[in-house]
């Protein structure tokens, strides 16, 4: 059985993709030992324009059934960025994950990465832990914005990685104003924006964090499942606390075409593997195929 | 990125022997082909069962046979301490840079951080310090050690003390530091003028490859990763 999926117009292997940050460009397919035959293509670490250094250390911090990451969006810049996606192995679709400041950066670095061999742009507007940009930036109306702007300067396919922390109600009620029913690709969700404390104090020095884990999981699956019953023409991929087949399933089952694993490939680097194995025997058990999953109520 | 390699790779490994050596360390052993490592470098094992990836320093090794010195701190080395022979871990090593200091070398560990200083030469001069009386670990250090000093914190000394004991430090060519946060500042603060000194820095880890980015450190020359700049650092370099 074929795992392959179409998801806003770029082709993957299976539906099982890395999120963006703990992929690099690619590395682990450089590094020997890692099964990646249920790998459905590379995300990339988010690239902003020019190279950032990220936040102070502390950046990580791993819970029972969470992790908190506060990185800042590290990363070499536009053109150096541009170089290392040239290098991933050509049979790997490749996701590019941008950042910026402003809707220009964004823009900007845009334009320096659609001369690589990027099959798709995920225009990250979620962030939860740098000063400027990130999460700051977003809303419907700079979707819209972004979406227009950036097809003026590229026909490589977008998708809209967002904060968890929205209405889909009333966000998605507000997109379609913008931006009308066109069909739109969002990633559900970048980390939920935390500030956790210890002993009187942040636990780290930017004091906000990103939180992944299991209630992302539950979070996202409402999410998605509103925004899937009231504007079925909003394709969308999950991302949050997958770190099993069990939770990509329950994400397909609520209408998401494609999942994003980030903690989850940290904890277990056998991950894709063993999820394509585990989505075989339960599609070939079912008489089914991934795409033609039916939707719950 | 698209990183440096240092010979790292991926192996699903069976467990082939679990030791405890007292209330607070334990050994395990996993059968393992890959490179032998240097001092200082790192493996990090996840599992399922496990809630963060765990980095373990290489401690030592033979005929196809990797083993760590671990040290019980909750529930996941617990999990580790428990394990059956033939039960399998992901392991993903060699990692980081390791230490290449040349003999003679002075070693000075602290708690956990004894473990990187047993692939030392057997002419190094090691200084460690526990908490308590460590009788096991203390023997196989002997075995392999001449020139061997240990404090006992519950006594009263700590490996700072022995350190500042040493009389004649011109004699090394190298020092190598390991351990707690708190000794590695007491070195650095210290009047000791140590020979070509460097540490290994510990940090929460996430990949081990140079990319998730979390185990950044703070260096007079920037921030680094742990996992691939260090772990083994010129302690002058470390910003504490």
């Amino acid at each position: 059985m074929n795992l392959s999926v179409t998801v806003g117009n770029v082709h993957l292997r299976t539906p099982f993709l890395p999120a963006s940050g703990v992929f690099g460009f690619g590395d682990p397919l450089f590094t020997p030992g890692f099964p990646l035959d249920g790998l459905g293509g590379v995300i990339t670490k988010g690239v902003t324009l020019k190279p950032r250094e990220g936040n102070p250390p502390p950046r990580l911090f791993f819970g029972e059934n969470y992790a908190l990451n506060s990185i800042g969006l590290e990363n070499p810049g536009a053109t150096e960025a541009l170089e290392l996606i040239n290098k991933i192995p050509k049979e790997y679709p490749i996701i590019v994950n941008v950042s910026g400041s402003s809707v220009e950066e964004i823009v900007e670095t845009v334009k320096v990465l659609k001369g690589s061999r990027a099959d798709c742009f995920e225009i990250n507007l979620s962030c939860p832990n740098v000063k400027r940009g990130g999460l700051s930036l977003f809303s419907p109306v700079t979707v819209g914005e972004l979406e227009r702007r950036l097809r003026e300067v590229t026909n490589i396919p977008l998708w809209f990685k967002i904060p968890p922390t929205i209405d889909p109600v009333g966000f998605g009620a507000a997109l379609e104003r913008t931006r009308g029913k066109r069909k739109i690709t969002l990633v559900v969700s970048n980390t939920l924006p935390v500030a956790p404390m210890k002993g009187g104090k942040f636990l780290f020095p930017n004091k906000w964090c990103g939180y992944s884990g299991e209630v992302l999981h539950m979070l996202n699956l409402r999410t998605i499942k509103l925004l899937r019953d009231n504007f079925p023409y909003v394709e969308v991929v999950a991302c949050g606390g997958i770190r099993s087949w069990e939770e990509a399933l329950n994400y397909r089952l609520v209408g998401a075409k494609a999942v994003e694993i980030g903690r989850g490939f940290l904890l277990n680097p056998r991950i894709f593997s063993e999820m394509y194995r585990k989505a075989l025997e339960y599609l070939l058990n079912s008489g089914t195929t991934w795409e033609e999953v039916e939707e719950i109520d | 990125m698209n990183s440096q390699n240092f010979g790292r790779r991926l192996e699903q490994c069976e467990v082939v022997n679990v030791r405890h050596l007292s209330s607070s360390f334990f050994e395990l052993s996993l059968a393992w082909k890959g490179t032998v490592p240097k001092t200082g470098q790192f493996f990090v094992l996840t599992h399922t069962e496990l809630s963060h990836p765990v980095p373990l320093t290489f401690y030592r090794s033979s005929d196809g046979t990797l083993t760590f010195l671990v040290k019980r701190a909750g529930k996941n080395t617990e999990f580790l301490s428990r394990l059956p022979n033939g039960f399998k871990l992901n392991v993903l090593g060699p990692c980081g840079n390791g230490f290449d200091g040349n003999s003679p070398i002075l070693g000075v560990g602290g708690g956990s951080g004894v473990a990187a200083l047993f692939s030392l030469p057997p002419d190094s001069k090691v200084l460690l310090g526990f908490k308590t009386r460590e009788v096991e670990l203390e023997r196989s250090f002997r075995e392999k050690f001449n020139e061997l000093k240990v404090a006992v914190e519950e006594k009263g000394k700590t490996v700072v003390d022995l350190l500042l004991e040493e009389l004649d430090l011109t004699k090394f060519t190298s020092t190598l530091l390991c351990g707690p946060l708190g000794m590695i500042k007491a070195v650095k603060n210290s009047s000791v003028s140590l020979p070509n000194p460097h540490v290994i820095l510990e940090a929460i880890m996430g990949c081990g490859m140079g990319v998730c980015l979390g185990c950044t450190v703070k260096t007079r020359s920037g921030l680094k990763k742990v996992c691939i700049h260090g772990p083994v650092f010129p302690l002058e370099e470390v910003v504490l």
